[in-house]
């Protein structure tokens, strides 16, 4: 085929390539016969790769013809991406081996065989191999210019981050189970030791990119690259030595621990060997294990057969007894050992993990905490790693544990079901389940002739579709088989024969295919989830998580900058010369960019949220403590982890959450478990923590039930204390407000009164410094439900713009309890002076904000303006304004150094017309009215 | 030129011998001030000021500065000169200054800005005392420029951050 002919092919290719649609049927014929084309182009030129690309490529095309790609667009957008490579082939300008075809189209199937296997061990998580693989993808650059830098004569403190990343990378590597990179990290790194740098270069360079190869094949991202032996042997003839690859085989360092003849195992205080860098790193990675293994222990305890729960102990001990075990920490290794191979007998059925075991694991737990914050000290003050106490005594309990088994070792767990992966994975929902297993049950839909005959080869696709474009420009009114049968394609004969296997009752669909018929999940998704169903089996693919770790002050900067577009597209689109102007297509494109912008600070603010997980997580554990410190039975439980908060709201949220859940074991629940049941209620006292939205606040919620807050008793505290006098009549929230006030917690514990509130005024301080309020239900006997309402950003408030006299002012939406405009009836007058407001029954004070502020030309008379109520603090006070204006999103900005502190003003926002409104301030205010 | 100074002022050398340099000057009822070029951040026009309850006479209010909230001082009333009404050559100068806390960015109303002058060390001389009746803290120094009299200000004194907020209840009375 001259050179010429092909470039038109491939020419006319790629227009088929970026046309094609599935539906296009036509189309999609022609781009098969280009491709077929290109593989007689393949073979005569002997570009192999290309052939099987193109081959592949045709019979992709011809799978979605056929309808049966499972997604047409993907399946589309391979054969578009071998379109592209093809255009490469034919260009001439390089070499079959150059070009990348597309991996799933199999042109490098052949190599893969021999090359490096991609098989993941079992026992490895997921996520802790996608994060390795998605930090690798820098890891490999900046690897690359260390190597680079070794050819201009490196320092000794680059040579040492060169070995030291490949010291990482091997004892990852060996954790992941990953051998063939151990072993080549482990010949390059022996090489270093003794050959000289600039000789180092090319082979680690080459080691560098069949990382990246191998990497990249995990990821599911190309084919594996060949096998390590060339490599290796690079490496081994560096050094000199006559050895081959075998010496790669070495034997992975054992990680059974020491344990000499008599079974105990005795540890001496000595100096830390390890990496000091790795060890840091191990640090903090293992006390993030550890802390979630609390987690998944709670889990356990309430639910002892949960398998999640207990891989994910299993595996944060794995992790660590082969980081451990690396960084020469025995101590931690036994242990985690022990504790790893009690969990395994649990996942393995052979023993259950309650009682007695769970305990061990939970001790295990904290053994290995102490252990670490030893390991902690020693490297922070360079001294001895002292050994922790009583681990060799755990160690053995442990291994006591493990071989008392219980006799009954459960069924091996038949594999889950598809459908429960799906909606486990929140992928669809149960009803769509079932909607599509009832569907796989119903009788099938024929497949069709065409297809049939496809099948059996008696016609080619080109055929078909021709014979079907014929159909439709008769108008269907002939059948198929008849078509084809004028057309001299097929005989009768033929098609009567199809027609018979047609009525064959073909497989049942499969469920996922039935789901992704029904639109309920996207192909890609049940592939994920089969892929999650077989386990991670020989080829499995691992998605690398991308993520970028920027710096928060930049965040915050964008937050910023994002604020600032928003006030001035407000600006814009508010233009009073952009409303007078209807005609032009302005409105519209105003309007396209006002949806961007909201976008952009939906996303901006986004990307300051967190889940409050994790601060829920630590209370969990808490109350276990407490649980267990004070001997009172606790059921904790929570609700609305993934409930996401501003980081630096979460941040600050943990001291005042870990004060009340100490005061709710300590002081709200009944002291003994006699006491509870005689008033008619389980054991178990119930703390339950919660999060959730509620009308743009984040609610979070930390509920009892246990005896309630006694009024009477607090009362009494507060009289005693002259906070309040006798005869003042409160109302139950008044009352309970009480115990935020400072010290009211001493005085309630010398007499040990059931008050609570050992540091509730902290709390109360901390939780209005974020902005937000701390709500009390309490009834006695029943229990007490603390609700904390906080802003879903610090940023960013909902204020409500009200006019006094010629100035707006911004009130914040939460404190405002209700606006009304008052009759007559409604107000009355204290000495003449001070006014009064009646509402639902209760007389507030009436403040004129116009006098407190001393501005002119406000309206004087309450029943012409409108009175706000507003609430802080839990008191109530009438507020008197000319007008309410709207509501509007505010960013809350400070109004500079020099006017911080202002009474009555709690910063400023720039509004819609670019000035600057003013934030009132509500307990500020309530000062001032008290002045005057 | 240094020796010159020295031999007719050294009395106030200490003083004055750093304050040559540029300097931006305007008007505020016919006199002529400057503050130090390098403490002027920009120079803006008039533009709509929002006014801050509860605050001196002086502070006229707060403004957004391409997004930044900056509170403005009227230097006349700061400066106990009678008011006036903005003109449009009343304009803000926008200065950063060092606050008990780090530098702070504030706006200064005058009644219209004249230029950018090169002070040079001979021109300048200490300011007179005139007793009691009249505040000097705030003036670094006098410097004469072709017969006529600059005052040099010190942007620091007269806006320190304490000033801004504290207030009586009958100054207050007074800025609304």
């Amino acid at each position: 085929m001259a050179s010429t002919d092909v470039t038109a092919l491939v020419e006319k290719l790629s227009e088929c390539a970026v046309l094609a649609d599935p539906v296009d049927l036509p189309m999609l014929a022609e781009m098969h016969g280009l491709f077929e084309a290109l593989v007689a182009w393949g073979e005569e030129a002997g570009m192999k790769r290309a052939a099987s690309c193109a081959k592949a490529a045709a019979a992709l095309v011809e799978s979605v013809i056929l309808d049966e790609a499972g997604d047409s667009h993907a399946a589309l957008e391979i054969a578009g991406r071998a379109v592209s490579a093809m255009q490469r082939a034919t260009s001439g300008d390089y070499t079959d081996d150059e070009i990348d075809y597309p991996a799933e189209l199999g042109a490098d199937e052949g190599g893969a065989e021999s090359g490096a296997s991609v098989t993941l061990p079992a026992y490895v998580d997921e996520a802790i191999f996608s994060d390795f693989l998605s930090r690798q993808d820098s890891g490999l650059d900046e690897m690359e210019s260390m190597v680079l830098a070794l050819e201009g004569g490196a320092s000794e403190e680059e040579f040492a981050a060169l070995k030291r990343y490949l010291h990482t990378l091997k004892g990852e590597s060996a954790m992941l189970g990953l051998e063939q990179v151990e072993k080549l990290c482990h010949a390059a790194e022996d090489a270093m030791l003794e050959v000289e740098h600039s000789r180092l270069v090319d082979p680690l360079l080459a080691l560098r990119d069949w990382l990246r190869r191998a990497f990249d094949a995990y990821a599911g991202r190309g084919g594996a690259p060949e096998g390590p032996e060339a490599l290796l042997a690079q490496f081994q003839s560096l050094r000199g030595q006559g050895e081959t690859a075998e010496a790669g085989e070495k034997e992975v360092p054992q990680v059974a621990p020491n344990v000499p003849a008599e079974g105990r195992l005795h540890f001496e205080p000595g100096p830390l060997t390890g990496d000091k860098e790795l060890i840091a790193d191990f640090i903090t990675e293992a006390m993030e294990h550890l802390d979630n293994s609390d987690v998944q222990l709670l889990t356990l305890e309430t639910d002892p057969g949960n398998e999640e729960a207990v891989n994910a102990v299993f595996r944060a001990f794995h992790t660590i007894k082969g980081v451990a075990g690396f960084i020469a920490l025995d101590e931690i290794k036994a242990l985690a050992h022990e504790a790893e191979s009690l969990l395994d007998q649990v996942r393995k059925g052979a023993v259950s993990l309650e009682g007695h075991r769970i305990d061990l694991v939970f001790s295990a737990v904290d053994s290995l905490k102490q252990c670490i914050e030893n390991v902690r000290t020693a490297l922070d003050n360079n001294s001895d790693l002292v050994p922790t106490e009583g681990l060799p005594e755990l160690v053995a309990e442990l291994k006591a544990a493990i071989t008392d088994k219980s006799p009954s070792p459960a069924p091996a767990s038949e594999p889950e079901k598809l459908g429960d992966i799906l909606v486990a994975d929140g992928i669809t929902t149960a009803e769509a389940v079932e909607a599509a297993l009832a569907e796989q049950q119903q009788p099938l839909e024929l497949s069709r002739l065409g297809a049939v005959l496809v099948e059996q080869s008696i016609i080619s696709t080109r055929q078909l579709v021709a014979a079907l474009e014929a159909q439709k420009k008769e108008g269907g009114k002939r059948k198929l088989g008849e078509v084809l049968v004028s057309m001299g394609l097929v005989t009768e004969e033929e098609v009567a024969r199809a027609l018979e296997k047609q009525q064959e009752p073909p497989q049942k669909p499969r469920l996922g295919e039935v789901l992704v018929r029904n639109g309920a999940v996207a192909p890609r998704e049940v592939a994920a989830a089969l892929r999650k169903q077989r386990g991670r089996g020989p080829g499995a693919v691992v998605k690398v998580r991308e993520a970028v770790k920027v710096d928060a002050a930049r965040l915050d900067q964008l937050v910023d900058a994002v604020g600032e577009l928003v006030i001035a597209e407000t600006m814009v689109t508010q233009s009073p010369e952009l409303l007078q102007d209807t005609a032009s297509d302005l409105g519209r494109h105003i309007s396209q960019l006002d949806k961007i912008t909201r976008e952009l600070q939906e996303m901006a603010t986004s990307l300051r949220m967190v889940p409050v997980r994790a601060t829920f997580q630590k209370m969990a554990r808490l109350a276990r403590d407490l649980s267990k410190k004070s001997g009172k039975s606790v059921a904790f439980s929570m609700s609305g982890e993934d409930t996401e908060l501003d980081k630096s709201v979460v941040d600050k949220i943990g001291d005042p959450l870990v004060h009340m859940i100490r005061n709710a074991v300590d002081h709200g629940l009944e002291d003994s478990p006699e006491d509870r049941v005689k008033a008619g209620k389980p054991e178990a006292g119930k703390v339950h923590l919660s999060a959730y939205h509620q009308g743009g606040n984040i609610h979070i919620e930390i509920e009892d039930d246990g005896r309630g807050l006694n009024r009477d008793a607090i009362l009494k505290k507060a009289v005693e204390r002259g906070l309040v006098s006798e005869s003042e009549q409160l109302s139950d929230r008044e009352v309970w407000n009480l115990i935020f006030e400072a010290g009211f917690s001493t005085a309630s514990k010398v007499t040990e009164v059931s008050g609570r509130g050992v540091g509730m005024d902290v709390v109360k301080r901390n939780i209005e410094s974020l902005r937000g309020q701390v709500d009390i239900q309490s009834e006695t006997g029943k229990g007490t439900v603390f609700t904390i309402r906080l802003p879903l950003t610090l940023a960013i408030i909902d204020g409500m713009v009200v006019r006094v006299g010629t100035e707006r002012f911004i009130l914040p939406t939460l404190s405002i309890v209700v606006s009304l405009r008052p009759t007559e009836q409604d107000l009355s007058t204290v000495t003449g002076r001070a006014e009064m407001v009646k509402l639902q029954g209760k007389l507030l004070p009436l403040f004129h904000l116009h006098e407190m502020f001393h501005i002119d030309g406000a309206r004087e008379n309450p029943t012409e303006g409108t009175v706000v109520v507003v609430e802080s603090d839990g008191k109530r006070v009438a507020l008197l304004i000319d007008e309410i204006l709207g509501q509007q999103q505010i960013v809350i900005k400070p109004l500079g150094e020099a006017l911080r502190d202002l009474p009555g003003i709690a910063g400023g926002a720039i509004m819609p017309d670019g000035r600057v409104g003013l934030i009132l301030d509500i307990v500020g205010l309530l000062r001032i009215a008290g002045e005057n | 030129m240094r020796e010159n100074r020295e031999n007719t002022d050294g009395r106030t050398h200490g003083n004055l011998a750093g304050l040559a340099g540029k300097y931006l000057t305007f008007r505020l009822r016919g006199e002529t001030y400057s503050i130090e070029i390098l403490k002027v951040q920009e120079i803006i026009g008039l533009m709509s000021i929002t006014p801050v309850p509860r605050t001196p006479a002086f502070v006229r209010g707060v403004i957004n500065l391409r997004g930044k909230v900056i509170p403005v001082v009227d230097l006349r009333r700061k400066l106990q000169m009678e008011a006036r009404e903005d003109t449009d050559r009343t304009c803000i100068i926008v200065v950063r200054v060092e606050g008990p806390e780090g530098p702070l960015t504030m706006g200064v109303l005058v009644d219209e800005v004249s230029e950018v002058l090169d002070i040079a060390e001979s021109q300048i001389e200490p300011a007179p005392a005139f007793g009691a009746s009249v505040d000097t803290a705030f003036i670094l120094a006098m410097a004469k420029v072709d017969e006529a009299v600059v005052i040099l200000l010190d942007v620091n004194q007269i806006l320190t951050a304490g000033e801004l907020h504290l207030l009586k209840e009958s100054e207050a009375n007074q800025a609304w």
